[in-house]
């Protein structure tokens, strides 16, 4: 399974890519913000995004793809530092399957992650 | 740590430790006037070459977080952060490491002092590295100062701002 990982920071995405590998991810591509995970989206089958970046945030890289069919209903987490109860609730309704508040466990990374998959 | 009634310093303490345990799988302990004597050793030894990063806080409060800490304690965590360090961590690679841990401290702290209640926004962090503690400007006059001891050495927070009445 292809999956994108999409946050500025480089920290953040090799806590992130280190999780899903000890879990058997091993198919995995960055990207630095949502403009250059637009142009990574090739046989991309899982998508972890971070809200908060420069150029293109989380939420209008969500948006993006959501009215883009050619993207299909890949599936969405969004891994992110707000945890206010109206930014979740903003997320899901742009089309997020799931949200993950930083900091988190390798445990609740991967099963919110089985949880998308299978669901 | 010692915060007493002060609701603003606890939700920054336990963001802290939240973020350390979760992120670098370390403990902290106070420095100051609760901590146990094996801490406060630490804070005896001078941190010549520091490494800070600052997140804005943009909104519904106005100031920043500014996280301070030696070379050696960067490099600490660092490695427990990135798992299995092949080679030798470069400076830019440490600092990047700092500003996140800078900007899942502000985060969890902003979730842990509004309590969920309200949506918040941080800005892009800045980051740095300075000859002494003392050259660190927190972009103004610190609310709250948190000093920690990690793994033998001293990790500093600070917190400027206003909009985070305790
Ligand atoms: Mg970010």
């Amino acid at each position: 399974m292809k999956v994108l990982v999409v946050d500025d920071s480089a920290t953040m995405r090799r806590i992130i890519v280190n999780n899903l590998q000890t879990a058997g991810y091993e198919d995995i591509v960055q990207a630095g913000n949502g403009l250059e995970a637009l142009s990574n989206m090739a046989g991309v089958e899982l998508i972890l995004t971070d809200w908060n970046m420069p150029v293109m945030d989380g939420l209008s890289l969500v948006k993006e793809i959501r009215k883009n069919p050619a993207f299909g209903n890949v599936p969405i987490v969004m891994v992110t530092t707000e945890g206010a109860q109206e930014e979740v609730i903003e997320a899901l309704k742009q089309g997020v399957n799931d949200y993950i508040v930083k900091p988190f466990s390798k445990q609740t990374l991967i099963e919110k992650v089985e949880k998308v998959i299978n669901g | 740590m010692g915060c007493d009634q002060n609701r603003r310093c606890a939700a920054l303490s336990s963001a802290l430790s939240q973020s350390l345990e979760t992120l670098a799988f370390v403990e902290i302990m106070p420095l100051g006037e609760d901590a146990p004597p094996e801490a406060e050793l630490i804070e005896l030894h001078p941190r010549n070459e520091v490494f800070w990063a600052s997140i804005p806080l943009v909104r519904p409060a106005s100031g920043g977080l500014t996280v301070v800490l030696s070379r050696e304690l960067a490099a600490m965590l660092t490695d427990q952060i990135y798992g299995f360090l092949e080679e030798e961590p470069t400076e830019s690679m440490l600092l990047d490491a700092v500003a996140e841990l800078a900007n899942v401290i502000s985060g969890q702290f902003m979730n842990n002092f509004l309590e969920g209640s309200s949506s918040f926004e941080l800005g892009v962090p800045f980051k740095g590295t300075s000859s002494k503690d003392s050259n660190v400007d927190p972009g103004g006059t610190a609310i709250e100062r948190l000093d920690y001891a990690v793994e033998g050495h001293k990790l500093t927070v600070l917190l400027v701002g206003d909009g985070l009445e305790a």
